[in-house]
């Protein structure tokens, strides 16, 4: 099994139980998790309000 | 949200099924994102520290319209709630359907949801406000202090720019000094974090509100803030409930 087959069936399968996993195993998702780390969760939010704000000539139309 | 745990079986339909699926988010989501599809591309690719998020954004909806014009059936997959704090997932299904294809959005697993179940915080029992922390400070928001409020993207408080992954100290000391308006400094509050996989544990931890200056802040941190008040009975409402009742019988 891949690590991220791993990891899908930890997070997915209740009968799966992380004591079964294999120190190779263990391993393995130190490793991938460890890989993985830096990620940009940030989104920016605007104002609706400015964000929608149209030119008077268009308003007037 | 949590790799393998967290897709609704919908969701994952639809990227089996796609001839091209986009991906934002987290890496090892990626991974597991590419087990359901061989033609996944990374949005992430679009990020730079430094760089303006709002051009991000334009060059990620660019790049997926780009495909769904030569008739594609594109899948945008994002990280959590593909709706919520995801500017580009909104943009992109109004611009396909302004262009005349059809495009719709399924609901996912988002931070929120996992917030609640971690924390174990039920939002209709006092109300909950969500506020993205930036905006919370940049612009004058009412807060009531009877109900939860939960700060999103502390770790970025006070960032104009769109630009940075982290701001500082004075930052968030600005941002305790707004809250010390309905909150007093002991006030207990809660810094949360979903886990990535199944072996980790969530980040639950309850500090005092005046600490939150000197703790460690990652990209996904949230802050939860229970009330600080009491509820406030509406009595003219209450009685004017009553006079209906009365009528009625």
């Amino acid at each position: 099994m891949t690590a991220i087959e791993l990891l899908e069936r930890l997070g997915a399968d209740t009968t799966f139980d992380q004591k079964s996993l294999s120190e190779e195993d263990k391993k393995t998702l130190e490793n991938i998790i460890q890989k993985a780390k830096i990620f940009n969760a940030i989104e920016i939010v605007h104002a609706p309000d400015e964000e929608e704000e149209k030119p008077e000539e268009e308003k007037n139309e | 949200m949590t790799v393998g745990a967290h897709i609704a079986p919908i969701a994952r339909s639809h990227i089996e099924n796609a001839d091209i699926v986009f991906f934002a988010g987290h890496p090892l989501m990626e991974m597991w994102v590419r087990e359901m599809n061989s033609n996944v591309h990374s949005l992430q690719t679009f990020y730079a520290e430094g760089k303006d998020r709002r051009i991000t954004y334009k060059e990620m909806i660019n790049a997926m319209m780009f495909e769904v014009r030569t008739g594609k059936n594109v899948v945008g997959a994002f990280y959590g709630h593909p709706g919520v704090f995801v500017w580009p997932s909104h943009k992109l299904i109004e611009t396909a359907k302004k262009e005349g294809y059809a495009a719709h959005m399924v609901p996912g697993i988002s931070a929120e949801d996992c917030l609640y179940a971690d924390l174990g915080v039920d939002p209709g029992l006092r109300g909950s406000q969500h506020f993205e922390a930036s905006q919370f400070m940049i612009y004058k928001r009412k807060v009531d202090p009877s109900a939860y409020l939960v700060l999103w993207q502390v770790g970025i408080a006070g960032d104009k720019t769109a630009a940075k992954l982290s701001t500082g100290k004075a930052y968030r000391q600005i941002l305790i000094e707004l809250l010390n308006e309905y909150y007093s400094n002991e006030h207990r509050v809660a810094l949360y974090e979903c886990p990535t996989v199944a072996i980790k544990r969530p980040r639950i931890e309850w500090i005092a509100l005046s600490d939150f200056v000197d703790v460690k802040l990652s990209l996904i941190t949230t802050m939860l803030l229970p009330p600080s008040q009491k509820l406030q009975k509406n009595q003219s409402i209450i009685d004017k409930l009553t006079l209906l009742e009365r009528d009625a019988n």
